[in-house]
């Protein structure tokens, strides 16, 4: 077993990155004055993970869009019954949620966490579908997806992907579609289960008040090593440019809501965190709270609140969202493509360059406060996981490093006017 | 400096005005919020609710938002925000700071200082002229609230909820809308807002938290240097009980252009309203439809696959519990009957020990973790204050793990259908 200690004077934290025999990777950052314990175990698995090979890509099997969510589900029953059952009879708070490149299982808890811990692994390491169960679920799953298709923030980011990509598994939702579930068969089900959630594919992230030992004599106890399928992953090709411009659909709301995609190119590593938060703190520079834009905005009575800025990226997919309500939509786009081209050509005004080095310390901390609870330290840790960081602290330093050359550079790399999607949710009469 | 309290402390500073702290080091960042809590005035709803837009935009030394915001951006991005909550027949607005910890500022500045300032400044000494509020942030702060109101459209689930909770509460003092209704809102003037914080800032019980990792002090001396000599008219709130009637079933049914239908229900729970029998009927609620191993989960979502969400919540101030569920319009009638099946079921006492002790657990986890963060500090300290109930969390533990079957059986024997509501498609056949 290797251990990795990375520790933070000024955070006053340390985590400890192992792996264990099983080819479980176990990041911990134990915090003795917490109660609490937070516990996540994160599959390399996620909605766009639909075509992968065992073969050396001699031959690759297909499986319908949806399924690692319905995996999901599936993994909270057993032949005994429910699993929720078992962690509520630990006190322990129980759930899970699929994203487009990971599957989370995550619990709380404050006493017992060896016995949740245990509720946890057994989840992992057993399987049970059956043709009446796989039945019974996709009726669940087909109200949970449309329960979402009344969402209108969730139609609107919808659109937007379908628009952003031409061929990308992106385009289809994390949940799949009612019909394409409708195609999952228990084997599926095994096939997906033995490939992806294999120790050597999963991590787990613990922090709080524990004791160390329990999670690593529960492991030896429970988890043997299954040596990993040599399985790759395939995702479609996909061009730089976006597929269609613009998309307007109507629904029951109040006021027309908007987002600004801007679709990049995929990247990894610790330089892609860097990026995110440069990214962040370019479109924050570009309409955020203090900009020029927003107050133009608030002066034509565009926006009364402050718009959005969400910038996501993963396996296959890099994308920054600007998003907002107003029935000015079209104007607010064209006025903060100007804005882009306009300082792309002529520079950050002295203003600007001002108003950067605010966002930098607010940027700086930013950063601190995502340390300040249990849920926070473990996304955290996830992210330094993702991103392949030795060191997540590092981080820090680096946010004091930024200058407004880097924002200039990102403007230009990341929020090119030609690769722009708006996607726009109108108030149905 | 070694501070380390981890003690909550509330000391009265002058008149009906309290300030209160509690400090852990292990936090990295400073809370600090004043609550105006003052009995209900319905005929000034949105009179009330704008003040929390308006107050923390402007002040007299800010007179724009874009200055305050950009006092916030220098401030390492302190974030201020505010809230309406109700309890009975109280109101209170908030607003809060939260702000980065002395000790991690890169050039040694001191943020307490000014973060305690700049809220003082924004609530006491708001931008005034014409004997009104500035007009600008009156309006912006008029159209905030009319998108609020407007906006609960949005969320179907939501908005089927509400509509069962206006339903419910039709022939008893429970203001639903907060925000005022859409003629209060435009009613509203940069004179009548001001007139409205005047009497709440003469009148209400004034409440000042602290909490984080810093020291208290400098919030607590300023609050007393702005309060101490002023002459106020401060009024206690008695809270009032409210009994919500159910003699009959009301039942309506609104429609849409939706993909899913939403039910809501509401159950009035005619129980005695001590706090050990709410902790009881809080039990109900729970093991009927609050957990993932709850009655309603198991049984209307995992067993009968009607729906994907379905849950239960008990209101304390009220004794109503509402169900809300999200289904395939073709199901509503088998899904109210199931619901009201498991409503039957918790009154036959079909449910053992385990499910009580799962309860238990998890009152216990939650209430242990309680200062694990400053919204858990706080949240539970802001709600005794505004219950004017002191109770301590060993106490709060105490009476969860004295509840027994008998008492939760009562609260369901106790429960009664009073409203359904249902949100369908359009051109639908389903009544």
């Amino acid at each position: 077993m290797s251990n990795n200690i990375v520790s933070s004077d000024i955070l006053n934290l340390t985590y400890k990155q192992t792996v264990h025999s099983s080819g479980l990777k176990i990041v911990t950052c134990n915090m003795p004055d917490y109660t609490g314990v937070f516990v996540r175990l994160s599959v390399n698995y996620g909605s766009v993970d639909t075509k992968y090979t065992l073969d050396n890509g001699k031959t690759y099997k297909e499986v319908p869009a949806g399924i690692a969510h319905f995996l999901e589900h599936k993994m909270f029953e057993s032949e005994e019954g429910d699993t929720f059952d078992k962690y509520s009879a630990f006190g322990a708070f129980a759930n899970a949620y699929t994203s487009y490149d990971y599957t989370e299982y995550t619990f709380s808890c404050t006493d017992n966490f060896k016995e949740a811990l245990e509720v946890l692994f057994e989840q992992t390491i057993t399987s049970y579908f059956t043709d009446k169960t796989v039945e019974k679920e996709m009726d669940i799953i087909a109200n949970e997806l449309l329960m979402y298709d009344n969402d209108a923030e969730w139609i609107c980011q919808k659109n937007l992907l379908k628009c952003m990509y031409h061929n990308s598994e992106m385009r289809d939702d994390i949940g799949g579609t009612v019909e394409s579930i409708q195609n999952i068969t228990p084997q599926m089900l095994y096939d997906c289960y033995k490939t992806f959630y294999n120790l050597h594919n999963i991590t787990l992230f613990v922090t709080g008040n524990f004791d160390e030992n329990v999670i690593f004599q529960t492991a030896d106890k429970m988890l043997t090593d299954v040596p990993m399928p040599n399985f790759q992953v395939k995702y479609n090709d996909e061009p730089i440019e976006v597929k269609d411009r613009y998309i307007c659909e109507k629904q029951p709301i109040s006021k027309p809501m908007f987002k600004i995609g801007f679709k990049n190119k995929v990247i990894s590593g610790i330089n892609a965190y860097k990026q995110e938060i440069l990214n962040e703190m370019t479109a924050e520079l570009l309409c955020g709270n203090v900009s020029k834009l927003d107050e133009i905005f608030r002066k034509k009575n565009y926006i009364n609140s402050s718009m959005y800025v969400d910038v996501e990226q993963g396996k296959n997919f890099n994308f920054i969202i600007l998003g907002g309500e107003s029935s000015d939509y079209k104007s607010i786009y064209s006025e903060i493509t100007e804005k882009i081209n306009d300082t792309v050509k002529n520079g950050f005004t002295d203003e600007e360059k001002e108003l950067f080095e605010c966002i930098k310390k607010m940027t700086y901390a930013d950063f601190i406060l995502r340390f300040t609870n249990l849920s926070g330290v473990l996304s955290m840790l996830k992210r330094g996981q993702v991103y392949n960081i030795d060191n997540i602290f590092d981080i820090l330093e680096f946010i004091k490093t930024i200058q407004i050359d880097d924002i200039m550079n990102s403007l230009k790399e990341y929020f090119n006017t030609e690769c722009t999607v708006l996607s726009v949710i109108e108030c149905e009469k | 400096m070694s501070i380390n309290y981890k003690q909550f402390t509330r000391e009265k500073l002058c008149d009906n005005t309290f300030f209160s702290y509690y400090v852990d080091d292990k936090f990295k960042f400073n809370r600090l919020s004043i609550y105006l809590s003052f009995k209900e005035d319905k005929e000034n709803t949105a009179n009330t609710a704008v003040l929390t837009e308006i107050l923390k935009k402007s002040s007299a030394k800010y007179p724009t938002n874009t200055l305050v915001q950009k006092e916030l951006y220098n401030l390492y991005g302190a974030d201020i925000d505010s809230y309406i909550l109700q309890y009975k027949n109280r109101q209170m607005i908030g607003f809060f700071l939260n702000y980065l910890d002395d000790r991690f500022a890169i050039n040694n500045e001191n943020l307490t200082e000014d973060c305690v300032e700049l809220l003082m400044e924004l609530i006491f000494n708001p931008l005034i002229s014409d004997g009104g509020f500035d007009k600008t942030e009156t309006e912006v702060g008029k159209e905030v609230l009319k998108e609020l109101v407007e906006s609960e459209i949005n969320d179907k689930i939501l908005f089927a909820s509400r509509q069962c909770k206006r339903m419910v509460y039709e022939d008893v003092d429970v203001n639903i809308d907060i925000y005022g209704s859409l003629s209060q809102i435009a009613d509203i003037t940069p004179q009548s807002a001001y007139e409205c914080y005047k009497k709440i800032i003469d009148t209400a019980q004034i409440e000042v938290m602290f909490i984080g990792s810093g020291s208290p002090d400098i919030a607590k001396n300023s609050i007393l240097n702005k309060l101490e000599s002023k002459v106020r008219h401060s009024q206690s709130v008695e809270l009032k009980e409210i009994t919500v009637p159910y003699s009959y079933v009301k039942r309506k049914t609104e429609e849409q252009n939706i993909t899913q239908a939403n039910l809501s229900m509401g159950f009035v729970c005619d129980i005695k309203k001590d706090y050990v029998t709410k902790k009881a009927a809080n039990f109900m609620a729970k093991i009927f439809g609050g957990m993932p191993n709850s009655k309603l989960f198991k049984n209307v979502r995992e067993k009968e696959s009607l729906c994907y969400y379905c849950g239960a919540s008990y209101k304390n101030a009220t004794n109503v519990i509402f169900v809300d569920t999200a289904i395939e319009e073709k199901n509503k009638e088998q899904a109210e009957t199931s619901i009201l099946r498991e409503l039957q079921a918790m009154q036959n006492g079909e449910f053992g020990e385990d499910d009580i002790n799962c309860v238990k657990l998890a009152y216990n986890s939650v209430l242990s973790r309680m200062t694990d963060s400053v919204g858990g500090v706080e949240n539970w300290y802001l709600m005794r204050i505004l219950e004017d109930d002191y109770i301590t969390i060993k106490q709060e533990m105490d009476i969860v793990n004295s509840i027994t079957k008998e008492q939760i059986v009562n609260v369901a024997k106790n429960t009664h259908l009073q409203s359904v509501y249902f949100l369908k498609g359009r051109d639908s056949n389903v009544k």
